[in-house]
């Protein structure tokens, strides 16, 4: 399944940004997706330092594009307390939804609906669903605003 | 203002439709009429047609690579901006454009 409830982190307690990055490391090895869990760390750095994924409204989006991952997953992850994420723009984050992909995506659907969610974050409302609502409902709302299932 | 761009970030998954699709409202927003091509991980969408770079007054470029096909843009002015800018200040970079016509 490319997101389900499973999939959903709230109210971790976690104070800095490598500490998350490690954190969805962690996660993509017990979801099964990778193998290779500082690979994916490095990964997530590498893209974060390129240009930092915080984009305002307490939200990032970290994401990694790499082989050490085996097949796409979206995360959604809502700290207890907004962290500064060295972003050139000093936005703090609280919530973010993490995209990993496999270096050769072979579903162009899975592209597609992460593209969406991608999207749907510029949307007030929706961010604002996203800080608020419980594991399921976030799933369930995804489901309805992308219009299709999530495997 | 008439705007054609192109946005293409590393990863190709995120930033890239987020950026489109930001410049696109805010050029609703605005009253310009701004087309976006997204090269990306899923190829290109929204290829930019000749008739909309006849039209496009400037070009913008967010990208943080070098895009396919920018020798369509010979002769026009080209802005390039960090793709990240156009995800959180859209508004803001199309203004700023406009001002440079």
């Amino acid at each position: 399944m490319l997101f389900s409830a499973k999939m959903v982190y709230l109210d971790l307690a976690i104070e800095d940004k490598d500490a998350v990055m490690h954190y969805i490391a962690e996660q993509a090895t017990i979801l099964g997706v990778t193998t290779d869990e500082i690979g994916v760390y490095d990964a997530l750095m590498r893209r974060e330092a390129e240009y930092s994924t915080a984009f305002g409204g307490l939200f990032a989006i970290p994401h990694a594009k790499t082989e050490k991952i085996s097949d796409a997953r979206l995360l959604f992850i809502r700290l207890k307390e907004p962290i500064a994420w060295e972003s050139p723009d000093d936005f703090e984050v609280q919530a973010m939804f993490v995209i990993l992909v496999p270096e050769v995506e072979a579903s162009t659907k899975h592209l597609e609906i992460l593209a969406q969610v991608a999207v749907l974050l510029l949307d007030d409302d929706f961010k604002k669903a996203a800080l608020e609502l419980d594991a399921k409902a976030i799933v369930d709302y995804i489901q309805m605003k992308v219009g299709g299932d999530l495997q | 203002m008439k705007l054609v761009g192109v946005t293409s970030c590393i990863a190709g998954l995120a930033h890239t439709p987020m950026a489109a699709r930001a410049l696109e409202n805010a050029g609703g927003k605005l009253g310009y009429t701004v087309n976006i091509e997204q090269q990306g991980a899923m190829g290109t969408i929204d290829e930019l047609t000749l008739a909309q770079i006849t039209a496009a007054d400037i070009v913008l470029i967010a990208s943080d690579r070098t895009i396919e096909g920018e020798d369509r843009f010979d002769g026009k002015k080209i802005v390039r901006v960090k793709i990240g800018q156009c995800v959180s200040s859209a508004e803001a970079v199309l203004k700023k454009i406009k001002d440079m016509i």
